[in-house]
């Protein structure tokens, strides 16, 4: 894919085995967005990036939520706060499980 | 000047007895390559009580390892199930909580696919007390 590869033709791997989170790492620990970021380079593997973006565009929302969880975010901004309005109004109380002591049963 | 009438301070008859003005240096002691020896030989044997004693921890180690190994379905087990709890329980407040919001599904699942996306410790915790959530995330901590 580059124009001149020179760390294949000289048979070495200066940076090659950090580029993707999804490549080989010490210990066999697996990167927590380890799945969405295969789902998406498979995806996108050789189409081009024009037409990567246009049709990768599912994976690549759901890899980056997974490494930014904005969406996941903005959702639990959203619940807390509506919760605590609930509160102040006086309309909910939180279960007993959400306060107190911490349960342990499984 | 007056002669020998004046009583001076001489030494007393015959002088003084003989004493030790000499330099003392005596030789005593370790020579310099033996203490060099003792010294090594204490080292050495140090050493080879540490290398010993570092081998049985590594066995030791070993032993744990395995035993977490041969423990992990139950702990794994556990986990699932009071994240799986965890998460019920959390649907189920969210639903009573935003029900008079317009257009919110409850439940919804932020991601495209329909994978198991294992959730944050930020999720599970989100409506309990902060201190549950600290304690989750800073309680154990692999470095000191």
């Amino acid at each position: 894919m580059p124009l001149v590869d020179i760390q294949s033709w000289l048979g070495i791997n200066i940076d090659r085995w950090m580029l993707l989170q999804s490549g080989e790492q010490p210990y066999k620990q697996a990167a927590r967005c380890h799945a969405f970021e295969k789902e998406w380079v498979e995806c996108s593997h050789g189409i081009g990036q024009i037409r990567a973006k246009k049709e990768c565009q599912l994976e690549f929302e759901d890899f980056f939520e997974c490494m930014y969880r904005k969406k996941t975010r903005q959702r639990m901004h959203a619940i807390r706060e509506q919760r605590d309005k609930l509160i102040k109004e006086g309309k909910y109380t939180p279960p007993a499980h959400h306060t107190g002591q911490p349960d342990q049963n499984p | 000047m007056a002669g020998s009438k004046v009583k001076q301070d001489m030494p007393p008859p015959g002088g003084y007895s003989a004493f030790d003005y000499k330099r003392n240096l005596p030789k005593r002691g370790l020579s310099g390559y033996s203490m060099f020896g003792i010294g090594i030989g204490i080292m050495a044997i140090g050493y080879w009580r540490i290398f010993s004693w570092n081998r049985e921890r590594r066995r030791l180690l070993i032993e744990e390892l395995e035993a977490r190994i041969a423990l992990m379905p139950l702990i794994q087990a556990e986990h699932d199930r009071r994240t799986l709890r965890m998460l019920r329980e959390n649907l189920e407040e969210e639903s009573i909580i935003m029900k008079d919001v317009p257009g919110w599904k409850v439940g919804e699942s932020v991601f495209h696919t329909d994978r198991w996306v294992p959730p944050l410790s930020d999720e599970l915790f989100s409506l309990r007390p902060r201190e549950q959530y600290l304690h989750k995330r800073f309680g154990f901590l692999w470095y000191v």
